[in-house]
């Protein structure tokens, strides 16, 4: 075999293997493909699919196009973007004066300054609504 | 998950006419998925600044040209003779093939629409698309979401997807349009350049070929080409760019309108999409007008149009602008002070990240580079595509690594942890590009036999 056809052929060996794993790029694509026609959606996250339905249901009790504050008390980045990507833009999302407060995981039940709406314990995480107008 | 397929394969098979006056055979069918890109980008741009629907635009830009095309019998025969080489060609049918399993197994195995970046970033500017534009517009300044500046070509494909399945915002579908375009485009990619480079090569060889580019851009980007994010698009674009460039030999006017589509469509997808595509296209022209092809040289200015006008664009609807990159230029002569902080965090970056995950493929450019350089062909032109081997993918992965090192970030690590192997799928499928020209230079397994002279003693 000529010296640039033995280079040719270990390129494209190498063209298959998937560096990181050291495994053939088309099998680990087949395995990730069987995996998911056996588990479409793992438990894992079946139980986010359903938090966040269940945080676009809590959301329904708010009318469209109100202007609506996002509070998260701990700051929990993961609760602000779900929280924004599940209420925009079907509500707007304001910093201040808001019609409603969308709080999520509150570390203590609310005061109730603001008259509730709507509360649901959606799988361990307590979000409230409330009417701050 | 089919029946979404479906759905999406007829979205973009409208595209075929005008794709098949652009290029010919399977690349022609291949080629849609970046042609409604971009004619979903100007749709999205359309729709911020007038209010108007993107599927109207689409209808405009795509569906009544194309109807055009296929009535008038000039183009109609032009369109059948460019597809008619996938009825006789034993490798176009083999590529055909391969790549509908490709799709067949992408559409069945997507993943939730769960991922972090693509549930806040693009499904959620997805839906600001899809509604009157003060949604697009109210997002740049509303505490809505992250990254209101960013391009929109996936959410604006994601957008024409539900508004022509009268869809509320189905996140499967938005996810099966993406990995559908991936497996179209990155076998665009790979297509053009067997064509190009093994056009006499054994279809078991050419069909090898597709097979682990293929497989290759599924695992590159953490394999999250079917989970929403846009990393694996960006790459096949950029690699489709620099297939399309260096492999087009049609007319003037295809060598030209076919880049600057995939071109709109690949600095559209992300923020860095525009460096990295014109990175690609810059060393794509070098060598074509090496080779005398000087109407290349337009794809510059037209790539730089397309940029003046997003910028116009951006800037008009008040877009933010959250870039990192704004130091870097200016911070990159403090690298070569020795015991800067920038040149430490240069070195930070190559020890923990390139040298662990990129190093293997840095050493398949080299090969490549070598296997290029050992091949037949002109001494000149394939001294210039060796050097590009290398050049092109390193050039690539440094300005990822500046980015990240001289960047404005205050958790480096962080930072490259959650978006390194993601960012750097380009130069890798880069990489593979070069890699598969040099197996298809370097493999002499032809169709035809060669042709032996014998000569015969004439008794006298």
């Amino acid at each position: 075999m000529k010296p640039k056809s033995l280079l040719g052929v270990i390129v494209l060996l190498l063209i298959f293997l998937v560096p990181s794993s050291f495994s053939i790029s088309t099998f680990k694509w087949l395995e990730g493909v069987a995996s998911r026609i056996e588990s479409p959606v793992t438990a894992d996250e079946q139980l986010e699919l359903d938090f966040l339905s269940c945080m676009e249901r809590v959301s329904e009790s708010i009318p469209s196009r109100t202007n609506v504050f996002i509070d998260v008390p701990d700051g929990n980045s993961y609760f602000v973007q779900r929280a924004q990507d599940v209420l925009y833009p079907r509500l707007r999302l304001v910093a201040e004066n808001p019609d409603y407060i969308f709080r999520v995981n509150p570390m203590a039940p609310s005061t109730h300054a603001n008259k509730l709406l709507t509360s649901e314990n959606c799988s361990g995480v307590l979000i409230e609504v409330e009417n701050a107008s | 998950m089919l029946l979404d397929l479906l759905v999406i394969l007829t979205i973009f098979s409208f595209a075929i006419p005008i794709a098949a006056l652009l290029t010919t055979g399977t690349k022609a069918l291949y080629l849609t998925a970046s042609v409604t890109m971009a004619s979903a980008v100007v749709a999205g741009v359309i729709h911020v600044l007038f209010d108007l629907p993107i599927w109207v635009v689409w209808m405009a830009t795509i569906v009544l040209p194309s109807i055009s095309l296929v009535v008038f019998r000039k183009t109609r025969a032009r369109i059948k003779n460019s597809l008619s080489s996938i009825k006789t060609s034993l490798s176009e049918k083999a590529s055909l093939g391969l790549t509908f399993m490709f799709l067949l197994l992408a559409a069945i195995s997507i993943q939730p629409p769960l991922k972090w970046d693509a549930r806040s970033i693009w499904f959620h500017h997805a839906s600001w698309l899809n509604g009157p534009s003060t949604f697009f517009l109210e997002a740049q300044y509303l505490p809505a979401g992250s990254w209101p500046d960013y391009p929109f070509a996936g959410p604006a494909l994601m957008a024409l997807a539900w508004q022509l399945t009268f869809q509320v915002e189905n996140l499967w579908l938005a996810t099966q349009v993406i990995a559908v375009s991936v497996v179209l485009v990155a076998a665009f990619s790979a297509q053009a350049l067997i064509d190009r480079f093994g056009s006499n090569r054994n279809w078991i060889l050419r069909t090898a070929v597709l097979l682990a580019f293929l497989s290759a851009a599924t695992q590159v980007a953490d394999g999250y080409f079917n989970a929403g994010y846009q990393d694996t698009l960006l790459a096949a674009s950029v690699a489709a760019l620099f297939s399309a460039v260096l492999a087009n030999e049609l007319g003037k006017h295809q060598r030209l309108l076919m880049p600057t589509l995939i071109f709109i469509a690949a600095a559209n997808v992300k923020q860095e999409g525009f460096w990295f595509a014109i990175g690609a296209l810059l060393i794509a022209t070098a060598i074509t007008t090496f080779r005398k092809d000087f109407w290349s040289l337009l794809l510059i200015p037209m790539a730089l149009g397309t940029r003046a006008l997003w910028t116009a664009f951006s800037q008009s609807i008040g877009m933010p602008d959250n870039s990192h990159t704004d130091k870097v230029l200016e911070r990159i002569p403090l690298i070569f002070s020795p015991g800067s902080e920038w040149s430490e965090k240069v070195s930070e970056v190559i020890q923990t990240w390139v040298i662990p995950h990129s190093l293997p493929f840095l050493i398949l450019t080299c090969l490549s580079a070598l296997g290029i350089a050992l091949s037949g062909g002109q001494g000149k032109e394939k001294f210039l595509l060796a050097l590009a081997a290398v050049v092109t993918p390193v050039g690539l992965l440094g300005t990822a690594v500046l980015t990240y090192a001289l960047g404005e970030t205050h958790d480096l690590q962080w930072w490259l942890g959650t978006s390194y192997t993601r960012v750097t799928s380009t130069f890798e499928l880069l990489a593979i590009s070069f890699a598969a020209i040099a197996v298809l230079v370097s493999l002499e397994w032809d169709t035809q036999p060669a042709v032996t002279n014998t000569k015969r003693k004439v008794r006298r």
